[in-house]
């Protein structure tokens, strides 16, 4: 049992995560914040006897309501209330830093401050005065050089110190006319208010004014909160006049205002040796370069492509050899019984289809988190966007997009570095449309035995195919379920540093947890189901005619008539191609040909050259595996968006597959 | 140098541009144009990339350093 709640807040960039881990160790658990997919971290410590439970929340530049992750914060810290908040500030950007800070102040949290990244101030030779900081403002200031563990302790400590500290809520003076505004909403606020939101009067009256639309929602709950809300209406609209100005963006820069006061007077800059470009300016000339950027952006791609993929391989070959020689073994100790195939093929195969992608997934988030710790992810979103932007997307999506030509369970699950819940899930849902490598034995087998002299071609057309109906279903999409809305990039670009081993560590084995977790219960059922499908009813030969998924390939055999390959043994291997595409050439080769070695031979017998494409086509394009709709599910959140990529998909599959044989048949 | 003297955007983008530093009177160093791509800027110590659909409704004035 926690005895103390803490939470530690801050800007992007701030070092957060590395506080974080330090304060928690290896203590932690990752989760989602309740209602959405963005990640919840929580860890634990123990301090002088006492257990201290640290929840991170999401880095934001304020408490306003512009994103999800902003009302995420504001959602915590007024309905849960945190003993103390901290509140991690990099000292080297006080003025930017601060906004948060002076926000958090009016709110009244019990606040210490976490002055990170004082080696960088030190090494500018800037004078920065702690004491008077902490005196200003009324709370305690800890300089802190995270990284190096420096000044946690005395951090810790004054956590510790600050729980039963109740600060009163800062106030700055906005002025006459906004002070009368906030003073009449203040006491309508306080005659109505109960105690389910704690927060002081005057900010709910302030944040009201500054029009947050999450404080509207809380305070309409009120006895009277329509009314509430609606004159504060009336009175925004009056400053608005008076002020010449929105009145949000007054209060704004009152902030600002104040904090630039505050900053001269508690820290002095040397004149004049300010560097003007500074090395990481100089990386940025080149890496963002107009007609480099794209360039080197591919390059990395391909290093991180290369390395996930030619590592993991044969890594994820031993674990499927594991669990394939562990099956073998389990029906050679029971025999061959319904129980053995089971445990066998069931359980075995299925825990073994979810483990496979770990070694994968672990490369992957290996890469991922050192582009993103040294500062090159925000560039690659910076380089990509004005392409990714036409198709309705952001520049963050061009990596996992990429990224599904190897594997869509990675790739789908990179998109949780998208901040926009609308392009996480159009990057999700067109990702796998991107042909992975598990959907090539196909090609490989079909356009090498009916098109020897093009083979290549065909490949490469199929994946392009793949590219073009993924960026088609991004613009229909968009246009459907997201009204066509833009998000803007702005982004900060952290200066380039050297990643540090820990936070990658934790940030990869994160990832990996959460994979295991959500989606390879999915991924197990799936593998279970078919299984039983394949082995039903009791007696009946593995995947045969008479089992009940032979059954099923009859019943839709006759919809793939118009696609050239209406028997039922291509409709169970596309069944089977559910589990993972790779299982298709396989399933083929025991029904068609008893075995996969002289399935070349054969097919002819059953598919024509055009056949063969419209094969290959449906192969590309129809369902997503088992694994990857497991994903789905577990990133979106939500049935809704994981039935329609496999609806919509089955669908874009079929026709194109129908499509093709149909016009090819005209022209031959 | 330049400094910001107008936002033509809707709230939002005001908004949030304005809880990162960027509002009428703030000054801005041009790092890199990218037109037509994203731009960067320098804000102080930081830097900022800005979609050029967004940056070309921030109007500046150059000023003198």
């Amino acid at each position: 049992m926690a005895e103390i709640t803490i939470c530690l807040g801050g800007n992007p960039n701030a070092g957060k995560t590395t506080v974080f881990n330090k304060l928690t160790g290896a203590h932690q658990k990752v989760g989602n914040w309740p209602g959405v997919t963005v990640e919840k971290k929580e860890g634990e410590y123990a301090y002088l006897g006492k257990t201290i439970r640290v929840v991170d929340l999401p880095g934001t530049y304020s408490l306003t309501s512009y994103s999800l992750d902003e009302r995420i914060a504001s959602d915590f810290l007024v309905k849960e209330h945190p003993d103390v908040t901290v509140v991690i500030v990099d000292a080297s950007n006080l003025e930017s830093n601060f906004y948060l800070v002076i926000e958090l102040l009016e709110l009244g949290a019990n606040l210490v401050i976490d002055l990170n990244m004082m080696d960088v101030v030190r090494h500018k030779k800037w004078q920065l005065d702690v004491e008077k900081l902490s005196k200003t403002l009324g709370v305690p200031v800890i300089p802190t050089v995270a990284k190096k563990a420096e000044g946690l302790e005395a951090l810790r400590q004054t956590i510790m110190s600050a729980r039963d500290h109740q600060p009163e809520p800062f106030k700055i003076n906005y002025g006459l006319e906004v002070e009368e505004a906030l003073g009449e909403l203040t006491d309508l606020i306080k005659r109505s208010k109960d105690s389910s939101l704690y927060a002081p009067n005057r900010w709910l009256a302030l944040k009201l004014l500054e029009n947050n639309t999450q404080i509207k929602e809380w305070v309409r709950t009120l006895p009277k909160g329509e009314q509430i809300v609606s004159k504060s209406e009336d009175l925004a609209t009056a400053l608005n006049d008076h002020l010449g100005r929105d009145v949000e963006a007054f209060v704004i820069e009152k902030r600002f205002g104040f904090i630039s006061g505050l900053v001269k007077k508690c820290c002095r800059k040397p004149l004049g040796v300010e560097e003007r470009i500074s090395i990481s300016d100089k990386i940025d000339q080149l890496v963002l370069n107009r007609w480099l950027g794209i360039p080197i952006f591919l390059v990395f791609m391909w290093f991180t492509f290369k390395l996930v993929f030619d590592l993991g391989n044969p890594l994820a070959d031993y674990i499927d050899g594991g669990f394939s020689w562990l099956g073998g073994q389990t029906t050679a100790l029971l025999g061959k019984s319904w129980f053995s195939s089971l445990l066998s093929e069931g359980i075995i195969g299925g825990v073994g289809s979810v483990l496979v992608f770990l070694p994968n997934i672990l490369i992957l988030f290996l890469m991922i988190g050192i582009l993103e710790d040294c500062g090159y992810m925000s560039r690659a979103a910076f380089v990509m966007d004005r392409f990714m932007q036409r198709l309705g997307l952001h520049g963050k999506s061009s990596i996992p997009m990429i990224l599904g030509f190897g594997c869509n369970i990675p790739a789908i699950m990179a998109c949780r570095t998208l901040e926009f819940p609308k392009d996480r899930i159009l990057t999700t849902l067109i990702n796998p449309f991107m042909s992975c490598s598990a959907r090539l034995p196909i090609y490989i087998l079909f356009a090498g035995t009916f098109f020897p002299r093009q083979t290549g071609a065909v490949i490469f057309s199929l994946y392009l195919m793949g590219i073009v109906v993924a960026i088609m279903t991004a613009l229909l999409f968009n246009k459907l379920f997201f009204k066509g809305e833009s998000s803007p990039l702005i982004m900060e670009l952290p200066p380039y540093r050297l990643p540090t081993v820990k936070n990658i560590v934790m940030h990869m084995w994160h990832r990996a947890s959460v994979f295991i977790k959500n989606a390879g219960t999915i991924i197990l059922a799936g593998v279970i189901i078919i299984w039983l499908l394949a082995s039903m009813p009791v007696g009946v030969e593995y995947a045969s005619e008479q089992s009940w998924i032979g059954q099923i390939g009859k019943l839709f055999a006759p919809l793939f008539v118009p696609a050239g390959f209406g028997f039922w043994q291509a409709a169970v291997a596309l069944m089977f191609g559910i589990v993972a595409k790779e299982v298709v050439v396989g399933t083929l080769g025991t029904l068609l040909a008893g075995s996969e070695k002289g399935l070349s031979e054969v097919l002819p017998q059953f598919f024509n050259g055009l056949a063969a494409l419209s094969f290959m086509v449906m192969s590309l394009l129809y369902i997503p595996c088992i694994a990857t709709i497991g994903v789905i599910r577990s990133e979106t959140n939500s049935w809704k968006w994981t039935g329609l990529a496999v609806g919509w998909s089955l669908l874009v599959g079929w026709l194109s597959a129908v499509v093709l044989y149909q016009l090819g048949q005209l022209f031959a | 140098m330049v400094e910001v003297m107008d936002i033509r955007g809707g709230r939002g983008m005001a908004g949030r541009l304005a809880v990162m530093g960027i509002f009428p009177g703030s000054r801005l160093r041009m790092i890199q144009n990218g037109r037509p791509g994203p731009v960067m800027v320098a804000l102080d110590e930081k830097r900022f990339g800005i979609g050029y659909g967004m940056a070309h409704r921030i109007f500046v004035r150059p000023v003198l350093e």
